[in-house]
């Protein structure tokens, strides 16, 4: 526990002359986490590259590059991709200008009730994509939406009339922004709050009005935010695949991912297809994670010093009200809306037949609730998630207290090694694992080992990063003078470093286990007859139209998750989920 | 001595074509096993309601639905099979062709369900490969708060008025082997030119059979072009405003096998449990829910129109099987999807 | 209270960095010696290595008569009764403020009434008191600095290792701190290692201070001597503002600039060095041609001013003087101001020339 880079462990405690050299538990620490890096992600990617180069339902051919021809030159498998970089684009910058106005706001101006803003944004994450657009079937389908129904109510006009149609192209971005525009609002109020007020009060005083002071001097500063902020958005809405499978399909339109998914659930064994065709995904998500961080790691642009005194907002005078309102209205399509229409949906006896009392019904839950496959995927996800939590939080803890305290050589490394998994899109990850493991020797496809991996691996990013921010607020002092006063390393384990980093830990846990809930982009693909989750029953009745079930389902998921950041609010302090961003 | 010779005569029936109901024997291995896997194509709540059933019964053996569409279970199974995973023991799904295969391969074995002797022969085989468990006609509907008596489409071709465009439903062929089966006789009669201007239609896609039932109940579409009679016929006497179509070409009828694994993990209980879905109990509870069944002495509930009243147009197992494949690829071409 | 001996300490970080460059210092009982030096010069590795949480590459740490450090063994910081105040104060936020002060006390098997009657007094010497129940998030950085020294002196140790422990106070609180510093080692008399980078700090506070330049001791010695009587140009220029003139001895009592001025000084028993030191307020100004006595006694020179910025209390002067090639630079009495181009007369005392060595 010292900062000194030179020393192993064990070579410097105890009083006893250490000539006799005690063995290298470097080595150990080292070998183990190096399998795990082989297991989650290089033998994963090492198939998917290698099945990428064999037609699979020939199971006599050789090398060929036959998938790759299949997957670039037939206009059905080409136009998903082209679909899907028109959507990254749009989605990424309707977020851009929404989470970066927002953003703005919240930070610059007297709107009233900023924190309600910026919390409401936070919880969006609460929804789980795929759901909200299920959700949104119900409010904007475009005969029998609710609001559909309700402005013709009001104006008085003929059953062909519709203002929206969720089951297009331009539904797909609107609902793929409400859940990416948080992304960039994250990253860019960041931004915001890390630029000295002095600066943009400089420019003030030399004569720059509000609009001015944002545009010539603001917006130039939170730039590399700006642009992170839209790869991050653009990024989800490539890898997305609950949005696009519940409204693109229907639409007549197939994304990347929801193709993906097609080749893997073929009656045909398209495996190497599959592969080649997670290919340009893999090297595209890659590729944005790697210039996000190129852009943001250039910190001295983004965070411009300077001792900050009290900001003074902006006065948004009679503007202020409305823009208020413009404000709650991403929130309300993202969280109010979609759990309002699930929950009164759940309860619904004939879903056209409205809010009345003889329509009421306990049925959907009843179904769910008897209905065996869901009652053990409801097992199935809290299982998964709990041991996904636990898995991600301990690597990640180990791997971060190893990195910061500098404890074995080659600590730099480590970071890196836990991050690795940053770029892998789900569904890729899980198309490796299962090329990689669903033959012999190593047969994890139908257990729930499988699934962990790909949790696993997906998450253990972010806890890393968690554990790894929490760590960094404990200064090696700290620990230092628990020495000093007397106490051993055992000692200050328990008394310091154990105490100080269990928030750290818990917030990470907290921040794994609750996308772990409703992970879907990786389970789609890996689960089996015995090994159900939950967002893939919701998928798989979707598929059948089971909408009253869903939205019982829904609602279960959302208490699920709601609990869970209750006790993450009560164990970790009201902040936990800020780091997700 | 004797004993010798029944147990020698028990063992080549058993090894050649054990097409023996279930006994007691069998029964207690059952049991033993204490659970048996269906792998099934049949609407989820119908899937579980027989299950249900079967185990309010207490025999022992306790029945897991897995429900996916026809496609996606072939493909599973072959799956689960490649990496030596083995949890289904029983399948049903609509797509004859794919039991050829299974068959062929020796993936499914023969077995004759108890009490299926006096069936429908049209529902059984002779080497007991499988049993037709249930038949429905492929039917398209209307909703009737949309759509007039009059207006309604009454043909197929009448589908492809530009009126409807935007207003209608279609399942994917890829998906539910019901729909597979069923665009191959409207092909076999009209061409592909039909699927091409249905494509101009801009039909919503959906993926099951009976996917796009509620999105006509809801009126959020107004057509369906055809979905499993029994989900329609169902929902239809719960008092949904729906009506299904009968053009007079005729209705594609699909027959839906039901067989059992070689190598089930719990074959007797998978025996056991066949035998239940041909009972009288299961085969009555599937004529309630509108479907055609071989026992001859089911009561057909009302408003489920006699097949021999119905214009029928009917595909073997081997012409499903070759015009499978190249049927969702062209389905893709046309639809996107 | 206890005697430490460094000899030969040698401290390499990677292959290259020699952090701690062979030194030996001898600190005796009850004694408050500073480690000063520049920032990167080693402070901060020479007392870790003394509290035991790094290892030497070489040499030995005694204390009291016994080996406490050497290349192949390390007794663990936590044996060695000593406490240590952090830059960062190292207050464990976890823990009220009474029972920071009070975690020591169990590994020397002080518990119960009489732990607590030592907190509670310790506590009071640093002012502290009322704040026993609180948190440290819930007190100011002056009072975290007490808790720290609190905490530190509480356990009674042998020795107490404070690593630039107000630099992160605001200009007065250092202030008040530096004297109550003392003020406790006054009172408590431990001897005490100090490092900081501040040589105000270490004058008010220590007995004895160490220049330290990139891992090497320059000068040991009282405030007063390090710097009235510096010994290399390094101590000289850093402890306070000097003008340092190179050149060689000509005489004993004679020092001959590069550029040709001489200076007397007084006679320094054999000792050697290529410059000279002159503080700024040892010389004094003169209008021209002012009678300022004769010139056997002291050094007088004329010169012009090139510089002159006026403080209140005193002028900063810059004066050109033939002969030597920088300006040098004085410190004037405010009642006598000479403008920019005034010709000027400055006389400076033998004993304030220093002949100091250039390494
Ligand atoms: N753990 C380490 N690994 C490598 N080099 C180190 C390490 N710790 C210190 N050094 C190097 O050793 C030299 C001395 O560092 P030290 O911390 O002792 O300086 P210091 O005198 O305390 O400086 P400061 O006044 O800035 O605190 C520096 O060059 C530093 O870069
Ligand atoms: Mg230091």
């Amino acid at each position: 526990m010292t900062q000194d880079a030179q020393q192993l462990p064990g070579t410097i405690s105890g009083g006893e002359p250490s000539a006799t050299k005690k063995f290298d538990y470097t080595i150990i620490v080292w070998v183990v986490l190096l399998i795990l890096l082989i297991i989650l992600v290089a033998n994963p990617i090492f198939q998917l590259f290698k099945e990428s180069f064999f037609v699979s339902e020939d199971e006599a051919g050789g090398f060929t590059f036959q998938n790759y021809i299949d997957a670039f030159e037939t206009d059905e498998y080409y136009k998903p991709m082209y679909i899907t970089m028109m959507l990254a684009v749009s989605v990424g910058s309707i977020s851009l200008v929404v989470g970066a106005v927002m953003a703005w706001v919240v930070s610059r101006t007297d709107i009233p009730f900023p924190n309600l803003i910026r919390n409401g944004i936070l919880a969006s994450f609460v929804t789980p994509p795929f759901l909200g657009a299920i959700a949104w079937i119900f409010l904007a389908g475009r005969n029998e939406g609710w609001l559909n129904k309700w402005i013709r109510g009001i104006f008085q006009l003929s059953d062909e009339f519709y203002l929206f149609d969720i089951f297009t192209m331009k539904g797909v971005v609107f609902a793929m922004s409400l859940y990416t525009f948080p992304l960039v609002f994250i990253v860019v109020l960041a931004g915001l709050n890390n630029i000295s007020s002095d600066v943009e009060d400089a420019a003030n005083v030399a004569g720059g009005g509000t609009f001015n002071t944002m545009f010539s001097i603001t917006l130039p500063l939170v730039a590399p935010s700006l642009f992170a902020g839209f790869i991050l958005a653009a990024l989800e809405a490539m890898i997305l695949f609950g949005i696009p499978a519940v409204l693109a399909i229907p639409a007549g339109q197939h994304t990347m991912t929801t193709q993906l998914r097609a080749f893997m659930v073929s009656e045909d064994d398209l495996l190497g297809l599959a592969s080649a065709y997670a290919m340009p995904m893999l090297i595209l998500a890659i590729g944005m994670v790697w210039t996000r961080g190129i852009v943001l790691g250039r910190r001295g642009y983004a965070t411009v010093g300077g001792k900050g005194g009290q900001r003074r907002p902006q006065k948004l005078g009679v503007w202020r009200l409305p823009i208020f309102v413009l404000c709650m209205v991403p929130l309300v399509c993202a969280i109010v809306l979609p759990s309002l229409a699930l929950l009164t949906t759940s309860f619904m006896k004939n879903l056209g037949g409205g809010l009345v009392w003889s329509n009421f019904t306990l049925w959907n839950y009843h179904f769910i609730l008897t209905n065996d496959a869901v009652r053990e995927s409801i097992y199935n996800t809290i299982l998964l998630a709990i041991m996904a939590a636990t898995g991600a939080t301990i690597v990640a803890a180990i791997s971060a207290f190893i990195s910061q305290r500098k404890l074995i050589k080659g600590h730099q490394y480590m970071g890196f090694m836990a991050t690795a998994p940053i770029g892998i899109p789900g569904i890729v990850l899980a198309v490796g694992l299962f090329a990689a493991y669903t033959k012999q020797p190593f047969v994890l496809y139908g257990t729930l080992w499988i699934m962990f991996l790909a949790y696993l691996t997906k998450y253990l990013p972010l806890a890393y990063q968690t554990a790894n921010a929490g760590l960094t607020s404990i200064h090696p002092e700290l620990e230092e003078s628990c020495r000093i006063m007397g106490a051993n390393r055992l000692q200050v384990f328990k008394d310091v470093t154990i105490p100080l980093f269990k928030t750290a830990v818990i917030a990470s846990w907290i921040l794994v286990f609750m996308p772990s809930l409703r992970e879907l982009s990786a389970s789609v693909l890996l689960w089996t007859t015995n090994t159900k989750v939950i967002s893939v029953v919701i998928v798989d009745f979707y598929e059948e139209t089971l909408l009253g079930p869903i939205s019982a389902l829904g609602v279960l998921l959302l208490l699920i998750t709601l609990v869970a950041i209750a006790v993450g609010f009560r164990v970790a302090g009201r902040d936990f989920m800020r780091s997700a961003g | 001595m004797l004993k010798g010779i029944i147990a020698g005569l028990l063992a080549v029936a058993f090894l050649s074509a054990p097409a023996f109901a279930a006994d007691e024997a069998t029964m207690r291995a059952a049991k033993k096993e204490g659970k048996v896997t269906w792998y099934t194509s049949i609407t989820l709540n119908i899937a579980q309601d027989l299950c249900n059933r079967y185990n309010k019964k207490k025999t022992g053996v306790k029945c897991i639905v897995h429900r996916d569409g026809s496609g996606k279970l072939y493909r599973r199974y072959l799956q689960e099979r490649k990496g030596g995973i083995y949890v289904a023991d029983v399948i049903h799904t609509s797509n004859l062709g794919h039991f050829l295969n299974l068959k062929a391969k020796k993936i499914i074995t023969p077995y004759k369900p108890a009490g299926t002797d006096n069936f429908n022969e049209k529902f059984v085989t002779k080497d007991n490969s499988w049993t037709i468990l249930r038949a429905g006609v492929l039917m398209p509907f209307y909703n009737t708060k949309k759509v007039s008596e009059k207006d309604a489409p009454k043909t197929y071709a009448d589908f492809l008025d530009p009126k409807w465009k935007g207003k209608i439903v279609h399942s994917h062929p890829s998906y539910s082997g019901f729909v597979t089966n069923g665009m191959i006789n409207i092909v076999n009669r009209f061409g592909w030119d039909y699927y091409k201007k249905m494509a101009k239609q801009k039909p919503k896609i959906v993926q099951s059979a009976a996917g796009g039932i509620p999105l006509v109940a809801r009126g959020e579409a107004w057509l369906g072009a055809g979905t499993t009679s029994y989900s329609l016929l169902k929902l239809m006497q719960k008092g949904e405003p729906l009506k299904p179509v009968i053009p007079p070409t005729g209705l594609a009828l699909v027959t839906s096998p039901n067989g059992v694994f070689t190598k089930a993990p719990n074959p007797n209980a998978a025996r056991v449990f066949t035998d239940y879905l041909f009972s009288r109990e299961a085969m009555q509870l599937l004529a309630d829910y509108f479907l055609y069944v071989g026992d001859p002495g089911v009561k057909y509930p009302k408003g489920l129109p006699a097949l021999k009243d119905i214009n029928l147009m009917a595909i073997g197992g081997d012409e499903l099987k070759k015009k499978n494949k190249p049927t969702r690829k062209m389905f893709k071409k046309l639809f996107g999807v | 209270m206890a005697v430490l001996d460094l000899k030969g300490l040698l401290k390499i970080f990677g292959t290259d960095v020699r952090a701690v460059d062979e030194i030996d210092l001898h600190i005796e009982h009850g004694e408050l010696i500073s480690l000063l030096g520049p920032s990167g010069c080693g402070k901060t590795t020479t007392l870790r290595l003394v509290a035991g949480f790094i290892e030497p590459n070489g040499g030995e740490i005694i204390m009291d008569g016994e080996t406490v450090s050497n290349e192949s063994s390390v007794i663990p910081p936590e044996r060695r009764n000593m406490s240590m105040i952090f830059q960062s104060y190292a207050i464990w936020p976890h823990k009220t403020v009474a029972q920071n002060v009070g975690y020591g006390l169990k590994f020397r098997g002080i518990t119960g009434a009489e732990a607590d009657k030592r907190v509670k007094s310790l506590l009071s010497v640093v002012q502290m008191d009322h704040l026993g129940a609180r948190y440290p998030g819930e007190l100011s950085g002056g009072q975290q600095q007490r808790v720290a020294l609190a905490r530190a002196l509480v356990v009674e140790p042998a020795v107490l290792l404070l690593d630039e422990p107000l630099s992160n106070l605001d200009a007065n609180l250092r202030e008040e701190m530096r004297f109550e510093i003392r003020r406790l080692h006054d009172e408590f008399n431990i001897t005490s290692i100090y490092v900081t980078h501040d040589q105000a700090e270490a004058m008010v506070t220590s007995d004895r201070i160490c220049v330290m330049n990139s891992g090497k001791i320059e000068q040991v010695g009282k405030p007063s001597d390090i710097y009235d009587i510096p010994a290399t140009k390094f101590v000289a220029e850093f402890v306070g503002v000097t003008n340092s003139i190179p050149g060689k001895i000509s005489s004993p009592e004679l020092f001959e600039a590069d550029d040709g001025a001489k200076f007397m000084m007084n006679p320094d028993g054999g000792k050697t060095g290529e410059l000279v030191s002159i503080r700024p307020h040892r010389i004094q100004v003169h209008s021209e041609n002012a009678d300022v006595g004769g010139s056997d006694a002291q050094n007088v020179l004329d010169g012009e001013v090139t510089r002159g910025y006026y403080f209140g209390s005193t002028v900063d002067y810059l004066v050109k003087v033939p002969g030597l090639n920088e300006p040098l630079r004085v410190i004037g009495d405010p009642h006598e101001f000479f403008g920019v181009g005034s010709k000027v007369r400055l006389t400076i005392e033998k004993a304030a020339v220093i002949l100091v060595s250039d390494s």
